[in-house]
């Protein structure tokens, strides 16, 4: 806590540097703190397309650059960029046209043949979670935010932040139930 | 298996999954090349404004004989019910400009 609290006053000050001076290498100080983890979000939200995620997250520091004096403080800086590199997402996603798959009524994975295969049938499963839940539990669990800075990222509200992230932790919850009841019918000791 | 125990489970696997912070290889080098110079706010637009809207307050009080009675028992030293109007007019403004820089102030 200490620590975010310490780091969110690096990146204020850097900001102020940016704004007040024009300095540039304030920018390449933020761009470097927080490259690694919006190029992460953006792999994770286009199922691991690195080409495009760095295309879109290029976009998201120039507009950050463009924007910074937008930056109130009112959230940490990070929450900030994650905020525009996922409108920046769905705009990508509007100009290709990318329809989202309804996951309800999508059936549950099959169970993974051996528990190695745990890892990539979790993804699988994953992907079939609705694309909100999927974005919920990303930047809730994966990203580590907390449900209000989730809710400032998506633009969505506190509950239903709070809800898809229910359901999304229920519906893999019941999937691996059924993959530890097979593979216990498979294997019984 | 508990509640909390599938929980746990759930979240271990969803961190696992997560391959975390991407290493740089150049990317904030490609940034800072493109970077664009910074656009930056002119000043003369909002002084402009202001002047503009001092002067179109001032000519259309200049015609007012409440203006110049006030101004003229302020300046004489008696606090008239026009001079009080001025006076009060021009707290007011003083009131909203500072109420505005404090805004401004507060949100940068």
């Amino acid at each position: 806590m200490a620590d975010s609290a310490a780091e969110a006053r690096v990146d204020r000050a850097l900001v102020v540097r940016v704004l007040l001076d024009d300095d540039r290498r304030a920018f390449e100080q933020l761009v470097r703190r927080h490259q690694g983890m919006v190029r992460a979000q953006l792999r994770r939200l286009l199922h691991g397309d690195e080409a495009a995620a760095d295309d879109i997250a290029q976009e998201v520091f120039l507009l950050a650059w463009r924007k910074l004096d937008q930056f109130r403080g009112d959230a940490a800086f990070r929450t900030w960029l994650y905020r525009i590199a996922w409108s920046c997402f769905l705009q990508a996603q509007r100009r290709k046209s990318v329809l989202a798959d309804d996951a309800d009524e999508v059936e549950p994975p099959a169970a993974p043949a051996h528990p190695v295969d745990l890892q990539l049938d979790f993804e699988r499963a994953l992907r079939r979670l609705s694309d909100a839940e999927q974005a919920v539990l990303l930047h809730c669990v994966q990203l580590g935010l907390s449900h209000e800075e989730a809710a400032f990222v998506l633009a969505m509200p506190l509950g239903t932040v709070k809800s898809h992230a229910t359901r999304g932790k229920a519906k893999l919850k019941s999937w691996l139930a059924a993959w530890h009841a097979e593979t216990a019918q498979e294997n019984p000791a | 298996m508990t509640h909390s125990h599938e929980d746990d489970a759930v979240d271990a696997l969803l961190r696992r999954q997560f391959e975390g912070a991407v290493p740089d290889d150049g990317f904030c080098d490609r940034v800072m090349q493109r970077l664009p110079a910074r656009p930056r706010r002119r000043a003369w637009p909002l002084w402009s404004g202001i002047a503009a809207g001092a002067a179109a307050c001032a000519l259309s009080l200049s015609s007012t004989p409440v203006f110049h009675l006030g101004w003229r028992d302020w300046v004489g030293g008696e606090l008239s019910a026009p001079a009080i109007a001025l006076l009060l007019a021009l707290a007011g403004m003083s009131l909203l400009a500072m109420c505005w820089s404090l805004a401004e102030a507060d949100g940068s």
